[in-house]
């Protein structure tokens, strides 16, 4: 196929698709800000899954614990109103990867921009902030978020979004980094600024390049992440798309800013000439059958 | 003409209005229960799938009730006044479409008891579809109430007080058909977030466009199909003219919708998916052979001229638009999970429920009311 | 004394059946072997004659010795001692000086006997480090390993070096297993050893014949097939991400996992939580303190509080598994639908199809041409 996806909406000439389609750089990269602010790095070759994050988050968060059937461990099996982070296992040939699952902490998330009512927010600290105040519970955050990582309180009358907050309440009185990155035993987890924790990155990468998988996930990926991750085992394994370098809500915030003026502007003018045609002539009538 | 208060006398009453009536008192009482427990008692909806066939049905419902918006564009501003004949069968079937839309979503989102967060001036978020949709079919209400207000105020001591709706008719309505332009489309720019989660077959960034296009066959398809019920249940006989002019401004319609959807497969090299033995291979010809090409089939030929011709493309169409949105808000949607959504029943019920609400209201309106022309009109 | 069975050494410590039989239970547990072994152990214990033993010492601290002796009472391992004939042992026999040589020689004359061995054999500069009558251990070693059926290393000086092998190992102290290769060698590590296991192994010696079954470091697996991780008391606190981070911090207090505090109990092959210290008392995990992988070759070099690499070892399948997303379509539900979409489809299909190919009725107010369908 010669021609692409754009190419064609072009050519095709149907100008409100051409007009819908946004013009992608208006927007302002924000990764330079960002680089200044909080983030985590997680290197999941050093991650022994001992699980001192969920309990971490769960102490600090206050959340409940998941048991399994017997009730004897708390077992989350995955990320829910209750566990805000958690560790998967994945297990293939000859090789295996404990990974921690929690709030990607976007540079530019979709969450906030599907947020109908600003409900989420991210702040200059780092963090992805929700604030129930706010929410009216539509629960589109869960599908606009690209990591599958919002989770809704479901059997709570009036429920809310629950997520990772990246300890903001910590950052911002000055407590310390995020509980989690703070309990870890063995040093998988660790949070700092930003530019630096890519710094780290990329020399742990050079310094062992037979441990790792030579890519830091997050730097780049859905116009960057504040939590990075390293892995040993290709990311697409361990549960991580490839998204792509633009963030997320790229599209559909530059259809936004093209469609709400458009129509409000040019809608009156495109209905005036229409009607003045109809009353100029009107529209004949011919079918081809 | 039927009176007021002859609305609900027992002889004038259809014979599907008791159960019709039962369905709608059970889906009030489910209503009542879902916002009294929250929704994970009563839904099945889960983290993995928090949009359920509530929101399938809305995105569904929509479309149809463009009927409105479609009609009083063709009326109002492409200078087709016959068909100024359905459009008070139109606008009040668009004004109960978008009712169950509203009371869906109300019982939909979680937090219902702060609902007006929406319209909080410094909560609103302009870059979030959902907000536009919120926003504009929250105005569109209103104008199409204001659309209405003329047919329940006619003939009463009231009458003279709405003069001015029926004076600015073209500001009324020129305003609806832009709200209705945008939230039409902004329901398929919704999905513009989920790049990575809805099936190649069906994102792709002309989504508003396809949609707003969907809305205006949809739209029609419903018209036609209800002036040929309501002037069939009548006795009077259909305005087979009218009714063709239908069909053919569908058939544009499609006709541009198939071009853009196609083209859009071709250019982004996903006719491979289209031809995979999957699920969702089978799903786009069905959803394309059902709900384009059938229609096409009767609009573009001798069929257009039957009077049953665009009732069955505009019922073969609406199909169609059903399996797109439910493919779109539901069985399309990439999800980490080993376990697939179905609604409970009690989602079920409050839906079919609130539909047939819809339906008894619309058939009491239509014994009330001059929805229609007293004999059907022809054209001058 | 020799051709003595234990039966009467046993009945000449005043212990009563019962006690022999509790002993022959508990010995059959430890070994891991099946319950009703115990009748086999009876008759073994019942029958066999004592089995003489010589016991070397080299680079030791007389730790296991000790460990084996100090009891507060009448113990499994007293009763052994007592049941086997130590002909040999430096720390508790009463002769000295030529005359202890000279029962050792004989001992070693006679042949047929179990050597045991304590301490790390140091072979540095000719072996001057370690000599005993004006002989190096390592001759010791030899003469006396030569006329044994077994050799078993105990604690981990013997079995692994231990702390005369620690970096940098001045008196290049080997392990027994180093130096003697054509007898079996059974090690006992442990800092002590666990005098059970040390019972335990002789106990299935004399009642198979055979020694136990070992793993490739020549430990015996009824007592270092698992780690102590696996058993671990603590175990539940590890799992739950519960950990001490500091020396009598809360979680110290709540006895919660010393794994951040350098306990290597994950990397270590013991079976310590099952049959603990003396006599069942106690064990250092229990105690408050991590584990120190004394059963585990070069522990001292591991450093006490360094935390253990777990990456070697593979996960347990407790955790959830990452779950890349998919679009799913529930088979029962995409059947229920598909009939129904089937049934409407098919329905309104027909519906068309008949309706539209009727011919029209002409209708009186339409002024559309007349149209045949």
């Amino acid at each position: 196929m010669s021609i692409n996806r754009r190419d064609f909406l072009k050519v095709a000439g149907v100008a409100a698709g051409s007009a819908l389609l946004p013009n992608l750089t208006v927007r302002a990269a924000p990764a330079a800000a960002a680089d200044e602010s909080i983030g985590m790095l997680y290197d999941a070759t050093i991650c022994v899954g001992c699980n001192a994050c969920t309990n971490a988050c769960r102490d600090w968060n206050g959340t409940d614990p998941e048991p399994d059937e017997r009730g004897t461990y708390d077992a989350p099996k995955e990320l829910s109103a209750d566990t805000w982070t958690m560790i998967q296992l994945y297990q293939g040939e000859g090789e295996y990867s404990f990974v921690k699952r929690q709030c990607m902490h976007c540079i530019d998330p979709a969450c906030v921009s599907g947020c109908p009512v600003q409900a989420l927010e991210k702040t200059a600290d780092g963090p992805v902030t929700y604030d129930a105040e706010r929410c009216i519970g539509c629960r589109y955050c869960m599908y606009a978020c690209p990591f599958h990582v919002p989770r809704f309180e479901w059997d709570a009358v009036i429920p809310v979004i629950a997520k990772c907050t990246l300890c903001a309440d910590r950052l911002s009185q000055g407590i310390g980094g995020p509980n989690c990155a703070e309990w870890c035993p063995t040093g998988a987890l660790v949070w700092g600024k930003r530019a630096n924790l890519v710094a780290e990155a990329e020399s742990r990468i050079a310094a062992e390049p037979d441990r790792y998988v030579d890519y830091i996930y997050g730097k780049e990926d859905a116009g960057g992440t504040s939590v990075l991750y390293l892995s040993g085992v290709s990311f697409d394994k361990i549960g991580f798309e490839n998204l792509g370098a633009r963030p997320i809500p790229e599209l559909s915030e530059g259809t936004a800013n093209i469609v709400l003026p458009g129509i409000i502007l040019g809608g009156p003018i495109v209905l005036g000439l229409i009607r003045w045609v109809a009353k100029r002539g009107g529209w004949e009538e011919s079918w081809p059958v | 003409m039927a009176s007021l208060t002859g609305m609900f006398r027992k002889n004038t009453l259809p014979r599907s209005f008791w159960p019709l009536a039962a369905l709608t008192l059970l889906a009030v009482g489910l209503s009542i229960y879902r916002l009294v427990v929250g929704l994970g008692p009563t839904t099945n909806m889960s983290d993995h799938y928090p949009w359920g066939i509530w929101i399938t049905v809305d995105l569904f419902l929509i479309p149809i009730a463009g009927a409105a918006f479609t009609v009083s564009l063709i009326s109002f501003f492409f200078g087709y006044e016959d068909y100024r004949t359905v459009l008070r069968p139109a606008v009040v079937a668009g004004f109960l479409g978008y009712a169950v839309v509203g009371i869906l979503l109300f019982l939909d989102i979680g937090r219902w008891p702060q609902f007006y967060n929406i319209f909080a001036p410094g909560y609103i978020n302009l870059h979030s579809f959902l907000e536009e949709i919120s926003l504009c079919v929250t105005l569109y209400v209103i104008i199409l109430t204001l659309e209405v207000l003329p047919i329940f105020l006619e003939r009463t001591k009231w009458e003279k007080n709405i003069r001015w709706i029926e004076r600015g008719i073209y500001i009324v309505a020129g305003t609806g058909i832009l709200l209705s332009t945008l939230h039409q489309s902004s329901l398929g720019s919704m999905f513009l977030l989920m790049t990575h989660k809805l099936h190649p077959l069906w994102y792709t960034p002309a989504l508003p466009v396809l949609f707003f296009l969907q809305a205006g066959y949809t739209g029609l398809g419903a018209t036609a199909i209800a002036i040929t019920l309501i002037w069939r249940s009548k006795g009077l006989p259909v305005n087979r003219l009218l009714v063709r002019r239908i069909g053919q401004a569908m058939g544009i319609n499609l006709l541009l919708y198939v071009f853009l959807k196609i083209g859009d497969w071709m250019g982004a090299g996903e006719i491979p998916l289209l031809l995979k033995p999957d699920a969702f291979g089978w799903i786009a010809w069905l959803e394309l052979g059902i709900g384009i090409l059938v229609p096409l089939a009767i609009l573009f030929t001798r069929f257009v001229r039957h009077s049953q011709g665009p009732f069955w493309a505009g019922v073969f169409a609406i199909m169609g638009t059903f399996i797109n949105r439910l493919v779109i808000t539901w069985v399309g949607l990439a999800e980490p999970s080993p376990l697939p959504y179905f609604p409970s029943w009690i989602e079920i019920l409050i839906t079919v429920g609130l539909v047939a609400g819809a339906f008894l209201v619309y058939d009491r309106i239509i014994y009330a009311f001059r929805l229609l022309p007293e004999k059907p009109e022809t054209r001058q | 004394m020799i051709n003595t069975s234990m039966q009467e050494a046993i009945r000449g410590r005043g212990l009563s059946r019962r006690d022999f039989l509790k002993f022959c239970s508990l010995m059959a547990g430890v070994l891991a072997i099946p319950k009703s072994y115990a009748k086999n152990i009876e008759i073994a214990m019942e029958t066999a004659p004592r089995t003489p033993i010589i016991w070397l010492e080299f680079q030791d601290c007389a730790g296991n010795s000790e460990a084996l002796l100090r009891a507060s009472r009448p113990t499994v391992a007293e009763l052994v001692l007592d049941v086997l004939s130590v002909d040999y042992h430096e720390t508790i026999m009463a002769a000295a000086g030529n005359l202890a040589e000279e029962a050792k020689d004989a001992a070693i004359e006679k042949g047929g006997y179990i050597l045991v061995v304590e301490g790390s054999i140091p072979t540095a500069d000719n072996g001057v480090y370690c000599t005993i009558a004006g002989r190096s251990a390592v001759d010791i070693l030899a003469h006396a390993a030569a006329n044994s059926v077994a050799v078993i290393a105990a604690g981990a000086c013997a079995a692994f070096g231990g702390l005369p092998a620690a970096s940098p190992n001045p008196t290049g102290a080997r392990s027994v297993m180093e130096l003697v290769t054509d007898k079996p060698v059974l090690n006992l590590p442990g800092c002590p050893l666990n005098p059970v296991n040390l019972t335990a192994t002789v106990v299935h010696f004399l009642t198979f014949g055979e020694l136990p079954a070992m793993d490739d470091l020549h430990r015996p697996l009824f007592a270092y097939g698992a780690r102590i991780h696996d058993n671990c008391p603590r175990r539940g606190h590890f799992d739950a991400g519960e950990f001490v981070r500091a020396w009598d911090d809360e979680g110290h207090r709540k006895g919660w996992c010393l794994y951040k505090m350098g306990c290597k109990g994950p990397v270590t092959f013991h079976n310590c939580p099952a049959v603990e210290y003396n006599d069942g008392t106690s064990w250092p995990i229990k105690a408050g303190h991590g584990c120190i992988a004394c059963s585990e070759p070069d522990f001292w070099d591991l450093g006490l509080y360094n935390q253990a690499d777990l990456q070697k070892f593979a996960p347990p399948s407790t955790y959830a598994p990452v779950q890349p997303p998919t679009q799913h379509i529930d088979p029962a539900a995409a059947g229920l639908i598909g009939a129904a979409a089937r049934l409407v489809v098919g329905a309104a299909g027909a519906a068309a199809y008949r309706s539209l190919t009727k011919p029209d009725q002409p209708e009186g107010s339409d002024n559309a041409p007349a149209e045949k369908g």
